[in-house]
């Protein structure tokens, strides 16, 4: 899962996303990287670092909007420079069954 | 020490009686314990030398399936490999039978034992304590290599299955025959087929016909971790993976990884954490057998 893979549409960046938990969703890190197997598609994603970031935020208390925001105060940059990136990796997530929308 | 066995129900394939010529006894091979029993003289040799990576010394042995080969010399193809009953093949000579029994034993090797195993697609050679492997798909060159490696002084792990103990990390030898495809067979002039098991589609090897040994027991936890690429014409090179690029690659070398699945990755990640990771790229088997051997002793300087 790759940022080069097909561009799906941005999720609301209102939504909040957490991680699919064991057994649906093995994953470990390893050097900045995520893999992440989904058992039930039966597919194995490695994450780039910056998916990889976005993954292990996603924990269910926030929405993709304030994580985004914490995301540019960490990184020092403007919320406009991050928010493609991040909701794009977001998306890609969600796309591979890694994460779910928490009502 | 004593040896206990559970006996499938008997095969009835043919009612007559049989008398043996040669039986082998209990044999494993990781989690698969069969034995073989051979009707024609002939054949004893040829498929003795074949099993004989497996001879049980003793201890517990779970289920055991049963390889028979019998003769009828009036049939076309006289003799037939049957396991627990059923037909496998039939054929004139051991060679004729021993690609479909090697290829039986590796598929009830890998069914039998991926729950108590990571189990890898991989060849693995060891050599100073430092276990290497060499996970690929068919066809990358994994024997080859590693036949290389052993002229060249490392213990024979595998060329097939490398078993990873989910716990301890260390690695169970399924020391089969080294089965060497015929477009390799003119880099290894040295060694010459076995009389009793002259090469068919593939040329069976034992570690001793290359100079080797193989590893008496589990070895050490991966340390160095090698992806061979076979590329004909290619200049042999070492190309840098990143771990994870690593991990994803051993995932994909695990057989029945879906079963699994958290352990499996786990146990990946960990080994591919601590192992020097590397694909490589092999254009001559010399060539690669040198690159391996730098990684090594890199490998075995940085561990001082």
């Amino acid at each position: 899962m790759n940022n080069s893979d097909n561009v799906s549409p941005w999720p609301d960046a209102s939504l909040v996303l957490a991680r699919r938990p064991t057994p649906h969703v093995e994953w470990v890190e390893i050097e900045g990287e995520a893999v992440a197997w989904n058992a039930e598609e039966g597919a194995l994603h490695r994450l780039d670092p910056i998916a990889t970031l976005v993954f292990q935020l996603c924990d269910g208390s926030e929405t993709l909007e304030r994580t985004v925001a914490d995301l540019a105060e960490a990184f020092g940059q403007p919320v406009e420079s991050l928010e493609e990136d991040v909701l794009g990796c977001a998306g890609r997530l969600l796309d591979g069954g890694l994460v779910e929308v928490r009502s | 020490m004593t040896m206990t066995m559970t006996a499938r129900p008997p095969a009835q394939v043919v009612e007559r009686p049989i008398d043996w010529a040669w039986r082998s006894g209990p044999c494993a091979a990781l989690d698969h314990v069969f034995d073989l029993s051979v009707e024609d003289p002939s054949l004893c040799a040829g498929l003795a030398r074949l099993i004989a990576p497996f001879r049980a010394r003793g201890g517990e042995l779970g289920e055991i399936s049963h390889y028979e080969v019998r003769c009828v010399p009036e049939e076309q193809l006289p003799v037939t490999l049957y396991v627990d009953g059923e037909r496998l093949c039939s054929g004139r000579t051991a060679t004729d039978l021993s690609s479909r029994l090697t290829w039986h034993i590796n598929r009830s090797v890998i069914s039998r034992s991926s729950s108590h195993y990571v189990l890898l697609h991989a060849a693995a050679g060891t050599i100073a304590g430092l276990t290497v492997i060499l996970p690929a798909d068919m066809e990358s060159g994994k024997t080859t290599t590693v036949a290389g490696l052993l002229r060249d002084g490392f213990d024979y792990v595998t060329d097939e299955a490398v078993a990873i103990d989910p716990v301890t990390g260390w690695v169970t030898p399924f020391p089969k025959l080294l089965s060497l495809d015929q477009g390799s067979w003119p880099l290894f002039p040295d060694c010459l087929p076995h009389p009793a098991l002259p090469p068919g589609v593939q040329w069976y090897l034992s570690p001793q016909d290359l100079g080797a040994t193989a590893a008496p027991g589990p070895v050490a936890p991966p340390r160095l971790v090698v992806f061979p690429r076979f590329v004909a014409g290619a200049r042999t090179e070492v190309v840098p993976v990143s771990r994870a690029e690593a991990l994803q690659t051993l995932a994909r070398m695990t057989f029945d990884f879906p079963d699994h699945a958290g352990r499996n990755l786990h146990v990946l990640a960990a080994i591919a954490a601590a192992a020097t990771v590397a694909q490589l790229v092999i254009g001559s088997l010399d060539d690669a057998v040198s690159a391996v051997e730098g990684l090594v002793s890199q490998r075995i300087m940085e561990e001082l």
